[in-house]
Order: structure tokens, then sequence, then C-alpha cells
């Protein structure tokens, strides 16, 4: 057996750290807020490392921070941490904002860190009807930087039912919302085939160029779209017309 | 146009079918399925953009969103996206597009691009994608790639 102190580690927090079945565990037992603990030990295998940490904040929060779930191995509680120390842990009352923060931090941490794992699993937990709609939308934001769109549109969808009437989240949501069918249309893409014949065989010429196509005949060719959309005219500027960059 | 046109029309599946180019112009050495793709205010040009399964977002030049006309919102999420590896920074915007077919009939679809912000000077040098999230998965789609024809129909 090791030990360790916690607040040696995280001295600027009030967390301490389990294996995930130990935190599963006390949520089960105990569901206290763990706000006094920074100066308690925890106590682990030695030989069981490296497994994952879980630290557990004042907000009842169990975070993965180091490994992922197949290293993680299965602890008998009562091995190690007796009850009267749990039961020693006294609950403290905790505002909203005293939540957030340690909350957000830990999001922002296994968003730097690209900690996909770690970081869907906080976010899953989190009670965001105690959070503001701006600590909703940070996560969001960061969902988004993480390409992880379906935890995002879930996110989305679930701040659309806490905060039904904040317009941040409603702009998000329509934003970000899968894709919809809005219509159909009968098809009229004259002479497109032609066109992308004439690309295709032509446009190795222009690279590095917007170039326009219609019916299979090239309209022009400039630098820029805007400089393209002044000499070939309005006019030419429909459907019909293929414009696209040629990539140098 | 499609050998699979009757079939996949009259099963429901498909609603139109185009053919695709393979390769996007100006980058001969990958193979790719190109499609044209128009704003559905049927008032622009049409462009080309590449189907990519593993983007996020549909991606579309900065040059063209200005064309068409698509605003960011105010409080749109800026995102960093990775492109080949490197991470642009840009917006998210909803808008309406068209999937234009040759055969049967266009598909309209609101669907969220990835507009990238270029610093004054440089330039965007990367093909307009359609991705998955923003775009393809809420369509059915259909690849017969002995002819080279997109099957496509509303999910």
């Amino acid at each position: 057996m090791t030990t360790e102190k916690l607040s040696e580690k995280h001295s600027a927090q009030k967390y301490f750290l389990f294996s995930s079945e130990w935190y599963i565990g006390l949520d089960k037992k105990v569901t206290p807020r763990y706000s006094e603990c920074e100066d308690l030990s925890f106590k682990t295998h030695a030989a069981a490392e490296p497994y994952c940490y879980y630290w557990i904040s004042d907000s009842e929060m169990g975070i993965p921070i180091t490994l992922p779930s197949k290293q993680r191995r299965k602890y008998d509680q009562q091995a190690f941490w007796p009850q009267s120390t749990l039961d020693s842990l006294k609950p403290k009352e905790s505002t909203s904002s005293d939540l957030e923060k340690p909350l957000l931090s830990a999001i922002e941490d296994a968003a730097a860190k690209e900690d996909r794992e770690t970081f869907s699993l906080i976010v899953k937990k989190v009670d965001w009807s105690k959070c503001q709609p701006s600590k909703l939308i940070r996560s969001i934001d960061l969902c988004l930087s993480l390409d992880m769109v379906p935890l995002a549109i879930e996110l989305v969808s679930m701040g659309k039912q806490i905060f039904p009437s904040d317009k941040k989240i409603e702009i998000v949501a329509r934003i970000i919302s899968p894709p919809k069918v809005i219509g159909t249309r009968p098809a009229q893409s004259i002479g497109i085939d032609k066109s992308k014949k004439w690309i295709k065989q032509n446009s190795s010429k222009y690279k590095g160029k917007w170039i326009a196509v219609q019916n299979g005949e090239l309209l022009g060719g400039a630098p820029t779209l805007k400089e393209l959309h002044n000499q070939i005219g309005q006019h030419k500027n429909t459907p019909n017309t293929i414009m696209v960059k040629v990539l140098s | 146009m499609g050998r699979f046109d009757s079939c996949l029309f009259d099963c429901g599946f498909a609603i139109g079918s185009t053919s695709y180019e393979d390769h996007y112009p100006g980058d001969e050495e990958q193979n790719r399925i190109v499609l044209s793709v128009a704003p559905e205010n049927n008032k622009e040009a049409t462009t080309e953009m590449i189907v990519d399964t593993g983007a996020p977002w549909c991606i579309l030049h900065p040059e063209l969103n200005e064309t068409w006309g698509l605003k960011s919102e105010s409080h749109d999420p800026g995102v960093p996206l990775r492109i080949r590896g490197q991470k642009w920074f840009g917006h998210l915007i909803r808008a309406n597009m068209a999937l234009l077919a040759i055969n049967g009939k266009d598909l309209l679809i609101e669907a969220t691009f990835f507009v990238p912000l270029i610093q004054p000077g440089n330039t965007w040098n990367y093909p307009n994608f359609i991705g998955l999230d923003g775009f393809l998965n809420r369509i059915l789609f259909a690849v017969d790639p002995s002819e080279k024809v997109f099957y496509f129909g509303a999910l």
C-alpha cells in the first residue's frame, strides 16, 4: 500500500482521489459533499498502478484524471477506506458558484489535454440546472473544439429544456442542431454535366484561380471570387454556372 | 441516367441522382466524390463540394460565404477545426443548400457550415466539404462507383 496526501498534489483545490469503483461506492452509500478533505490521505495499491484516479469535489463529482478505462482496476471499498473515515467527512453547504468552479476547471483541463473520454464523462455528470447558461455554452464550445459534435448536440438539447428563455443557447441550438431536409424541387442543373467535364479537362491550367464555367464553356477566371463576379457580370451568376476555386 | 434510378426512386430511398467527379479541381492526386451544391435561394452559382464523412461540418470557402451572403450570428460558436492536420478557427453558420440532381429532384437541406476566419492577405486553399454531422447524417445516400453516380434522398 502507498499513502499520499492529496493536498500536496492539489493544494489549491479541495479534492481527494479514489479509484473509480471506490468513488461509485461512496456515491451510493454516503453522497456527502467533500469540501474539507484536503488534508486527508488516500491509499491505493502500489501494485495496481497505473490505474484511474478519481477526484471528488465538493460538487460530488467523480472525475477520472489520468488513465483510460481499460486500465482501471476494481477495488474493494472497505480495503482502502474505513467507514469511520467516510463518516467523518462532514457535508458542507455549497453555493451554485462554488460548484461551478471546480467543474468548469476540470472540463477545461480535460479539453486542454484533448482527453475526450474524461471530458465526456465530466460533462455528462454535471447537473447543468445548477449552473449558469454561460457555463453550459462554454462546455458546448469545448465539445465543438474537440470535434465531439453528438455530445454538443446533446448538451444543447438539454440546455434548451433547462434554460428555455436563454437566447444564446437558442442560437447555438439552431446552429448546431442536426441538419434538416426542408424540401425538394425538380432538378434544374441544365448543363452542369458539361461544365463538370470542362473543369475536369481544363482546370489544371487555372491553379489558384476562381473559374466560372457555364454549359461547358469557360466564362472567366480570376484570383478572387469578387474579381470573377466583376469579370463575368451578375447575370451569369446563376445556378447553371459552376464557380469553384482551383486548388494550387 | 443512373442504372439504379428507377429502382431507388421507386422504393423511396432516393429522390435524385447526379454524376460525380472523382477529383476536386486542382487536386488530381486524391480520389474524391465531388458533388454540385448551390444555395437554396436559386440565385447564386453552383459550386463543388467533396463528400467527407470524416468531417463533422460542411466547410465553405470564406469568399463563397461572403458572396452567398451567409452571416454568422453574434453568439454563434467560434470553433477550431482541424483540417489536414492544421487547426483553423472559424464560425459555424446555418444555411439552406440544394444538393443538385441531374435526374429526379434536388434535395433542399438546412445544414451547418464551418467558415474559416482568414487573416487579411491570406488565402484559403482548401476544397469545400460536405460533412457528416452538418449535412450527411440526415440524408440517405448511395454511391455507384462503376458509373460515378451519387443517389440521395431524405431520411
